[in-house]
């Protein structure tokens, strides 16, 4: 019988995206607690840090997962001959609002960011990062409401919704003077 | 002057996201306080850049002058005076644009950070191709499909149609919807239940499988008949069995626009 922390390092090796302590625990032995699942977890996440190794095991979208660290992608994306996933401006900003505001109707978008999001809207959603959450039914046509997607979560590395900054946490970030932001 | 001929490439490079963008470049520019924006400056300028914006895309145009006709009324708003009631300060006109501002100021900076973090498959990866978006998770086991699902299935249905077509071609008349309709009725009084695929197999073109599925989900509509479907992907066999022989229906005359 190998040890459980043994067991826990290769399912997160083999797998295919994050997984979490539920589906850990379910591969790894009959009736074991997610609390010792996460104890070898966190185990394997110190000593993964203290080798300095080129990857890192992560918290991300509710489960972990092996990554690469930043200073990579160059070599990577040679190796791979593909150039670096990147959302335009308008996307990235739309993003943010739906991030934030969510769940949010295309017009309220359209009113903060002061311009038509249709096509934008449509390219988040075809990226997988937003979905429509539900209708709005105290609204005349029961408009769209959007929010984001666990893909979301995985392509910024954030754990759940809980780990954005809020918006307070970024503004004591920047100068007060909302002037030098841009 | 040379700012100027920078404008102009800065505008018809479609570096501003839109007129909310625009001003607090400009805001920032003139190194004013966004709470106390000297309208005449800023609004005099807006106005020169919106002269020198291509105008050829009406859609942001459009938002662009609407937001040229705000800030002239603000403008003039400015000059009338105020009233003042007792107790309470004036009211300034330029709060209408303060505000949104300050909120698009917010998501921007809210977007910068997001932009800085690791993001997947730009800054970081993860092992394999990664192509695909981690598991799909069903919800109490109800179907979790988007629109896409949808017209991914119907280009599936519509190429199979192609591909099953005969040799020998005949031109054959049209049907409408009404009476795609009525046959698929009185189909259904008589065998109960069936299938959308045993309801196409005998259309001669994708004119006709439309035309079924139009009826179709007219019949669903008035409650004549209901549908169910099985899995996910199980677009073409999704099945259908009466439910209201009485339901009332559009007459065939109404449903005839083809």
């Amino acid at each position: 019988m190998l040890p459980l922390k043994t067991i826990v390092e290769g399912l997160l090796f083999v797998a295919d995206g994050p997984l979490s302590l539920e589906k850990l625990a379910e591969a790894a032995a009959d009736n074991i607690s997610t609390e010792s699942i996460e104890q070898e977890v966190e185990s394997l996440i110190n000593e993964y840090d203290d080798l300095n190794r080129a990857f890192s095991l992560s918290l991300v979208a509710g489960g972990y997962q092996f990554r690469t660290k930043p200073g990579l992608a160059p070599y990577v994306l040679r190796l791979k001959k593909k150039t670096a996933h990147t959302l335009s401006r308008s996307a990235t900003e739309t993003l943010a609002v739906i991030a934030y505001r969510q769940p949010i109707l295309r017009a309220e978008v359209e009113k903060i960011r002061g311009v038509d999001s249709g096509g934008v809207i449509r390219t988040l959603l075809e990226k997988d990062l937003i979905k429509i959450t539900r209708r709005d039914d105290n609204l005349p046509g029961r408009p769209m409401l959007y929010g984001t997607t666990d893909r979301f979560l995985e392509t910024y590395g954030l754990s759940d919704l809980k780990a954005l900054p809020t918006v307070e946490e970024i503004e004591k970030l920047e100068p007060k003077d909302t002037r030098t932001l841009f | 002057m040379p700012d100027s001929l920078h404008i102009t490439l800065e505008v018809q490079d479609g570096i501003y996201e839109g007129p909310l963008d625009l001003l607090l470049h400009l805001i920032d520019k003139n190194k004013v306080d966004i709470n106390d924006i000297p309208m005449s400056l800023i609004t005099g300028q807006y106005l020169e850049y919106l002269d020198l914006m291509d105008r050829t895309d009406l859609d942001a145009a459009g938002d662009f002058l609407v937001m040229a006709a705000t800030l002239t009324n603000i403008k003039s708003r400015l000059l009338l005076p105020r009233l003042e009631i007792e107790g309470q300060p004036a009211e300034d006109p330029r709060e209408e644009l303060t505000g949104p501002l300050l909120e698009y100021a917010q998501m921007k900076s809210v977007a910068q950070v997001l932009d800085q973090r690791p993001v997947l498959n730009r800054d970081v990866f993860t092992r394999g191709e990664n192509e695909e978006a981690g598991d799909i998770s069903f919800i109490d086991n109800r179907i979790q499909s988007t629109l896409f699902d949808l017209i991914q299935a119907w280009h599936e249905l519509a190429s199979r149609q192609e591909k099953e077509e005969t040799l020998l071609q005949f031109k054959i008349e049209t049907k409408t919807i009404g009476q795609r309709l009525a046959e698929i009725r009185a189909y259904l009084l008589e065998i109960k239940s069936s299938n959308f695929r045993e309801l196409v197999r005998q259309s001669q073109n994708a004119l006709e499988v439309a035309l079924s599925f139009l009826a179709i989900l007219e019949l669903a509509r008035t409650g004549f008949l209901r549908l169910y479907q099985q899995t996910e992907t199980d677009f073409t066999g999704p099945r259908m069995w009466l439910a209201d022989p009485e339901a009332k229906t559009l007459e065939p005359e109404q449903l005839d626009y083809r």
